[in-house]
């Protein structure tokens, strides 16, 4: 039995969705279609005739520690980065909700980041922290090299990541301090009639509350820190000093579009999806478990 | 609980204690004892004070100006942890992410009592308040009720020496409400400790208070027994506030030392001439019969007892009679007499004239 | 990713300018260097005549450029004529996208003297047979920029021509008190394949790959590794600094601003140059330094070239060829170098330079002389140019490794052994690709 006020018949429903489902196809489904014809053929970059070649260039990539290390970086990029974030944003987000010095007038100063785009925040922050120019130059006087992210790329992998964390910080600590200041004032007072203290009370009370948003900022960003690092790189490092922030987003960018590799492009692509959607899986599987949705 | 001794009971005393939000005043040079086990009740309507009054004690409302102190101590400068207090809230506060037993059992945990221990008091606790089956439960999968006794057991099971409760019946059913009423009465006979309930519920104050401190604005109105608040409200916000219907105050005129009511005068009275209050008891009325008429307004059965209301010439008046007395329909005239042995006099400015003199 | 290139090359498309006289002959020409230079000769074109018109369209760098390209071109939206830089040489070669601007011009009915482009500028672009390919357009070399002040100051009088000299400089400037001495953003094109023409050593087997898809690299091993060990030397001793390491954060921004004293630039750099220091500070380029005790040979012509593409009809190709003509003028040549600081190609281009063609622009022509004596030292088989697939990804392959020696993660043999095994890897894969295709 349809219920009243949805349409009848089988079409409508398709017939609305045309437009989108067209859109899904034609800017996702499609690429990913020729991407994965692309993996099994030597392609020229002006076309012409393709040499189909099966899983060599699949072999050709498992054979290239370049392409593991190039894994490597995002992952640990993703790992680092969102864990930073998400842990700047809720400290953040906890003295905001405890009104520590922060005005109403730093609350919004602290989302304005958010504002300006990813790209032009790497161009800014390159600057900001040039070895001899910029906020970190100092250490430098205490001795010789210690901030040189334009040769080492321990150094150029903090920048990228406190890029990544400046532009991301605004939208966690927004969640999380909605989150925190959902909970209840009272069960701050009988915590504290319990015995709790301050911190006690974040670690017992606030923490375990906060879970689901602290799920749903780590899952954000998860993706975002996959995603984002595209242009934080171009921007910032063009995945050097030496291949030390040379990411499998990049690298595949770069195969492609610089090296006109567009096989070993479309076979890392591919990959990568794989790697993505298997991520996104264990991601829900191990934390969802773990949070709290009951209040 | 009757295996385990008594706490230490604290006396609980405010001097000059003062608090304002801004501008707004909301305690006013407040001083105020409250006896080491006595049950105390606090009433007053909502905005009143009462309940900074009771966060105050508990550590969670800074002073404005005055001090506090618990058995002796003055506490002002203590958080709320090192001042002896268990609460219970309004709206229970139980920690939603745990279950019963840790809920009970939090602040045993926080002052390091070994799980042992610390889970025999638990299940003594829950046992006594009927939870003893729910201990593995969370919060949201209790009923109203029981989530009310989870938060009086997460209070009593330290064995405070000081137990305040902040209107904890009110989110309550009826039913409900008379049951928790008498198991307050109990647990607090049983533990021993003083006990500061604040309400708005002058049915609660009636039933549970040893003692009734009624504020208003800031201010104490009047304290005293149930009996003293009752008989004697010494202004006319208590006369208004305490009983069910609460008594019927009425403009009147004295002239030349007698008291009048419209034309007919009622009393004499040694009270300077002009307007005055006149406080009845709804019981005080006799119906069927006097000097004063009025038209039946409304009738609400009690069972044995039927409030009759009834438009006068003085205004709206509430009369109980007992059931046997219930012969009138809503717009019938009832004549009435005022019995006044038992009547109050106010000032215009709402204090009480003593009268009869003594 | 198709569709990825489509909407790329439409909207590059978009970005066409100017509207088409009537009855003209009209096409799109898309370039990414020099863009007043290239904006005026287009105007001049044409307003010289009303036959043809073409549409120049910049493009923000070569990169992308030959991005758009490819996108445009399977998509099938390109335009007649591209720039395509000296790294793309072989991918153009093999692309089967384009025609060469020898037959352009034969078709078109002109009679070329083709013989006329310096051996240098042409032995890059042509075929093994001598047909030329794309025609040699905004060309250049690289040279050895010194500020001469401060050269001065550290004491020194002569500007260095070995590399031993460019150290013992370096040292001097860095007494002196210059925090940068020498500084280089480490492009293969700068610290590898002009070292290696210089030196007259190959790069790659088969001759760079002029004689084969199967080239490997070879350029790991003697002087190459001498110089990057020189260079990480120096860079310890700070006597050497890199380009990202500077105030300014590029080299040429570095010695225009007289952050650094000595610099390896391209000869398209000199007017930028002249503009930046008039007034403020004496400078010079030289001959890009060699080892002591080598033989100099000739360095290669970089820069781009002009190709046409496929896909466009007969009258449009006239057009084109008539545009090439106009651009082969020695004439227009002149205006290039005195717009840009690029080299005449052609000898009756040289000749005009030489015969007054700048003579009001002497310290222009003194850096275009020395450009072209560097391209036309004697050669070897090795000194014609680069035939290397997927080359440009091995430039960033190559920089990549090489920054790892000047972090301490390489030793300069591990680096480059590394980057000469990356890159016969993208050989085999080019191969691969073109399995079957014929080199021209």
């Amino acid at each position: 039995m349809a219920r009243d006020g949805q349409f009848q018949g089988r079409w409508w429903p398709i017939l609305l969705s045309l437009p989108q489902l067209l859109l899904i196809f034609l800017f996702f489904y499609w690429p990913v279609v020729i991407g994965l014809k692309w993996s099994f053929f030597l392609e020229r970059p002006f076309g012409g005739s393709a040499e189909f070649v099966g899983l060599a260039n699949f072999q050709r990539l498992f054979q290239d520690t370049e392409f593991y290390a190039a894994a490597g970086r995002s992952l640990v990029f993703m790992l680092t980065a969102s864990a930073a974030t998400v842990l700047f944003s809720f400290v953040l987000a906890v003295a905001a909700d405890r009104k520590l010095r922060l005005s109403g007038f730093a609350r919004n100063v602290l989302f304005w980041p958010q504002a300006l785009a990813g790209a032009s925040a790497g161009v800014v922050l390159s600057y900001l922290f040039n070895p001899a120019t910029g906020v970190f130059s100092w250490l430098n006087t205490l001795s010789p090299g210690l901030w040189n992210p334009v040769l080492d790329g321990f150094d150029a992998n903090i920048l990228l990541n406190i890029a990544y964390m400046w532009g991301r910080i605004p939208i966690d600590f927004a969640i999380l301090l909605a989150g925190l200041q959902a909970i209840p004032e009272s069960y701050h007072q009988a915590a504290a009639v319990d015995g709790a203290g301050p911190w006690r009370r974040l670690l017992d009370l606030q923490l375990p509350l906060l879970t689901p948003q602290i799920f749903l900022c780590i899952v954000i960003e998860f993706n975002e820190s996959f995603n984002q690092a595209f242009k934080l790189i171009e921007s910032m490092t063009h995945g050097g000093p030496g291949n030390s922030t040379n990411q499998l987003v990049y690298k595949i960018f770069v195969d492609g579009f610089r090296g006109y590799d567009l096989s070993g492009s479309s076979t890392q692509s591919l990959i990568l999806m794989l790697l993505f959607i298997f991520i996104v899986v264990a991601q829900f599987a191990l934390l969802e478990r773990r949070v709290n949705y009951a209040r | 609980m009757s295996t385990h001794e008594h706490a230490a009971a604290s006396a609980i005393s405010l001097k000059g204690v003062s608090k304002s939000y801004g501008s707004s005043e909301v305690i006013r040079d407040l001083s105020l004892d409250f006896a080491a086990g006595a049950f105390t009740v606090v009433l007053g309507p909502s905005g009143c004070g009462k309940s900074t009054l009771l966060r105050m004690i508990a550590g969670l409302e800074s002073l404005g100006s005055g001090s506090v102190s618990i058995g002796g101590t003055p506490v002002e400068k203590l958080p709320p942890k090192d001042r002896g207090v268990a609460m219970v809230f309004q709206n229970y506060a139980l920690y939603p992410h745990m279950t019963v037993l840790q809920n009970i059992g939090y602040g045993l945990k926080l002052k390091g009592v070994p799980r042992p221990e610390r889970e025999t008091m638990v299940r003594e606790t829950a046992a006594s308040l009927g939870l003893a089956d729910l201990l593995a439960r969370k919060p949201a999968e209790l009923s109203g009720g029981q989530r009310q006794r989870v938060a009086i057991g997460r209070a009593i099971v330290r064995k405070p020496r000081v137990l305040l409760f902040d209107e904890p019946l009110s989110n309550l059913d009826a039913q409900l409400r008379t049951d928790m009423r008498l198991e307050i009465s109990r647990l607090h006979r049983a533990i021993g400790a003083t006990s500061v309930f604040v309400t708005h519920d002058q049915v609660e104050a009636m039933t549970l208070a040893d003692r009734i401190v009624v504020m208003n604005q800031g201010r104490i109105e009047q304290s005293g027994t149930p009996e003293e608040i009752y008989h004697n409200p010494q202004t006319t916000f208590v006369a208004k506030f305490i009983g069910s219907p609460p008594m019927n105050l009425l403009e009147a005129n004295v002239s030349n030392g007698v008291v009048c009511l419209g034309e007919a005068s009622l009393l004499e009275a040694p009270c300077p001439n002009g307007s005055i209050t006149l406080g009845v008891q709804p019981t005080a009325l006799r119906l069927g019969s006097g000097s004063h008429t009025g038209a039946v307004s409304g009738i609400e059965r009690l069972g044995r007892e039927v409030v009759y209301h009834l438009e006068t010439e003085h205004g709206r008046i509430s009369a109980v009679a007992p059931e046997a007395k219930a012969g009138w329909n809503p717009g019938d005239a009832i004549r009435f007499d005022i019995n006044t042995e038992s009547l109050a006099l106010f000032d215009p400015s709402g204090q009480r004239i003593a009268f009869p003199p003594t | 990713m198709r569709t990825m290139f489509a909407a790329a090359a439409a909207f590059a498309g978009t970005l066409a300018l100017g509207a088409p006289a009537q009855a003209a002959t009209n096409f799109d020409f898309w370039y990414a260097a020099g863009q007043r230079a290239v904006e005026a000769q287009c105007n001049d074109f044409n307003a010289s005549q009303s036959q043809y018109h073409v549409n120049c369209v910049y493009q923000d760098s070569y990169e992308s450029l030959f991005q758009k390209a490819i996108a445009a071109y399977r998509a099938n939206r390109q335009p007649a004529l591209v720039q395509f830089f000296d790294g793309g040489t072989l991918d153009l070669l093999l692309s089967n996208a384009v025609i060469p601007v020898t037959k352009i011009a034969a078709d078109a009915g002109q009679k070329v003297d083709w013989n006329d482009y310096i051996s240098g500028a042409k032995s890059y672009y042509a075929t093994r047979s001598g047909e030329l390919y794309g025609q040699p357009y905004n060309s250049s070399t690289l040279v050895f920029y010194t500020n001469d002040d401060m050269l001065k100051k550290a004491g020194i009088t002569k500007a260095p021509e070995t590399w031993e000299e460019v150290g013992e400089a370096a040292k001097k400037l860095k007494a002196s008190g210059v925090a940068c001495a020498l500084t280089s953003d480490l492009h293969p094109w700068r610290v590898m394949e002009e070292f290696s023409a210089a030196e007259g050593i190959p790069i790659a087997s088969e001759h760079n790959g002029y004689d084969g898809l199967d080239a490997k690299y070879v350029f790991n091993k003697g002087l190459e590794v001498q110089l990057i060990t020189d260079l990480a030397d120096w860079h310890k001793q700070g006597m050497f600094t890199l380009s990202r390491e500077t105030k300014a954060g590029d080299y040429r921004n570095a010695f225009n601003s007289q952050e650094c004293a000595m610099i390896l630039n391209s000869t398209g750099g000199y007017t930028d140059t002249a503009l930046a220091l008039k007034g403020k500070a004496a400078f010079s380029v030289h001959l890009l330094p060699i080892f002591a005790g080598t033989k100099r040979y000739n360095t290669f012509v970089g820069g781009a070239a002009l190709y046409a593409m496929k896909g466009f009809d007969a009258k449009t190709y006239k057009a084109v060829a008539a545009f090439l003509a106009f651009l082969r003028s020695p004439e227009q040549q002149m205006q290039m170098v005195i717009n840009t600081g690029y080299l005449p190609v052609t000898k009756s281009g040289v000749k005009l330079m030489e015969n007054g063609g700048l003579a009001n622009y002497p310290e222009r022509k003194k850096a275009a002389e020395l450009g072209v004596e560097s391209l036309n030292f004697p050669g070897n088989a090795d000194t014609r140019g680069i035939r290397l697939g997927f080359f440009v990804q091995f430039r960033e392959v190559f920089r990549a490794e090489i920054t790892k020696v000047f972090s301490g993660e390489s030793t300069p043999q591990q680096a480059l052994d590394a980057a000469a095994a990356r890159g016969d890897e993208m050989l085999k894969r080019f191969a691969a690709t073109y399995a079957g295709a014929k080199m021209p």
